[in-house]
């Protein structure tokens, strides 16, 4: 009697998701049009934008690792916390990067301390935090503790950063997707950046289920080569 | 009339954001892949000795 | 046992420093955000109705190039050019060096320098240009932007209301 092992493991799929990433960003360089204001270097856009998306839903996985570890008490939830830390430290800093270098040739300047770009700099400076605090702090309740309530601040700076260029003067333009009158992109060019945004939230929920996978085989590596009975 | 400088070459730009955004997103899922291969081999080899 | 010391020791210094990012990250998100003198950019207006006071701190404006202001001396590399909140209120720039590729007359920039005294002066040391948020395909019959998005985020209020402010409406 054989039990039909299954082909679906996370490694699989993300092997898939990034396959179809390259194919995203193929449309990006090639497929769709150029820009009538900005020209080519307006196809950043097409990383850009689907990085910070995918740093604002780390920080979701991560509001929830932390409010079910501080409701249960339990370790369990730290490593999802982590690896959505890790992931969305990755996200912001690659968002950050890429806004920086877009924004020389276009706006003429590397960075401004606006509201914008102050709150997804303090994003990247809090992910950062919570990987440094986790290290610091010796296991226990008060590392679950000081951890997730850290999460929920840094979940908290999400809608801060989204509305910023609504709620503040700022140089990085207001909204183009969600906005009411509808969004000021080309049909083309829209679909391929929700294709970005689609993709690389599927890739960084994948990624951080790996890592969670990873940090909780890790664990129980540590267990039994100590002989430590769980 | 004096006339402005040329436009500058988009290219850089464009090549230096989708070479970070190759190398955070790919490195990042191949140092995992790598990472739980080694951990499944150490895995193995303990239920080896069991 | 004194490796299992070491170990307390560094994990209290990693234990500070996240502590202190933390620290420094809120308190400068404070400073920066809610702080009600702390304007990101004025307009036209409002820097020229406080211009006086305003005239010995580095401070950004923002307004709309005027069609057929620009003036450019590729030699000494001095750029100059006017500004407008589309009300009438005007301010002539003075800028060394060539701009950013997207500046155009019609085009939104902020720049970043000291006003003059009288308010119908700018010397700017950063001039960056503030486009706004739409993605075209170019057509052959002209431009497909609409100008009332770039207006409306250059000149929107300030959510915290400066009441010596000329006060113009979004």
């Amino acid at each position: 009697m054989t039990a039909r092992k299954s082909k679906f493991t996370l490694a699989n799929s993300l092997t898939v998701l990034l396959a179809l990433v390259f194919v995203q960003w193929l449309l990006a360089w090639f497929w769709v049009p150029v820009d009538e204001a900005q020209g080519e270097v307006y196809r950043i856009v097409y990383l850009h934008v689907p990085g910070a998306f995918a740093s604002f839903l780390s920080a979701g996985v991560l509001l929830v690792g932390s409010l079910l570890a501080l409701r249960s008490k339990s370790e369990h939830w730290l490593n999802l916390s982590r690896a959505a830390a890790e992931v969305g430290l990755l996200f912001t800093l690659l968002t950050l990067a890429t806004g920086s270098i877009w924004g020389k040739p276009t706006w003429g300047v590397w960075w401004t301390w606006d509201a914008r770009l102050t709150t997804s700099f303090l994003l990247a400076l809090m992910y950062g935090g919570w990987i440094l605090l986790f290290g610091a702090i010796p296991q226990g309740p008060s590392r679950t503790r000081s951890c997730s309530i850290l999460g929920v601040m840094i979940a908290a700076d999400v809608p801060i950063i989204y509305k910023s260029v609504t709620w503040w003067r700022t140089l990085h333009q207001p909204q183009t997707i969600l906005r009411t009158g509808g969004s000021t992109m080309d049909g083309d060019m829209l679909s391929v950046l929700l294709f970005g945004i689609a993709i690389m939230a599927v890739v960084s929920i994948n990624l951080i289920l790996v890592r969670q996978e990873t940090l909780s085989l890790e664990q129980e590596l540590e267990e039994k080569s100590l002989g430590v009975t769980s | 009339m004096n006339s402005l400088p040329d436009a500058t070459n988009p290219m850089p730009y464009l090549v230096a954001c989708y070479a970070l955004g190759f190398v955070f997103i790919f490195g990042y899922a191949a140092w995992l892949c790598r990472s739980r291969i080694r951990i499944n081999r150490y895995l193995a080899a303990l239920k080896k000795e069991a | 046992m004194n490796l299992s010391s070491k170990k307390k020791r560094s994990k209290s210094t990693k234990w500070l420093v996240g502590i202190s990012l933390i620290a420094s990250a809120v308190i400068a998100m404070a400073m920066t955000q809610i702080s009600s003198n702390t304007v990101y950019f004025y307009t036209p207006d409002e820097a020229q109705a406080q211009a006086a006071a305003l005239t010995s701190q580095n401070i950004k404006v923002a307004g709309m190039v005027i069609a057929g202001s620009r003036e450019w001396d590729a030699t000494t590399l001095k750029l100059a050019f006017t500004i407008t909140d589309l009300k009438n209120h005007e301010i002539r720039v003075k800028y060394n060096g060539p701009p950013p590729d997207m500046f155009k007359e019609g085009q939104g920039v902020v720049i970043e320098g000291k006003i003059s005294s009288d308010g119908q002066t700018f010397a700017a040391k950063t001039l960056m240009v503030k486009h706004s948020e739409e993605y075209k395909k170019p057509t052959a019959g002209g431009s497909n932007m609409n100008k009332e998005l770039l207006e409306k985020s250059l000149f929107k209020d300030q959510p915290v209301t400066n009441p010596s402010s000329g006060g113009s409406t979004p």
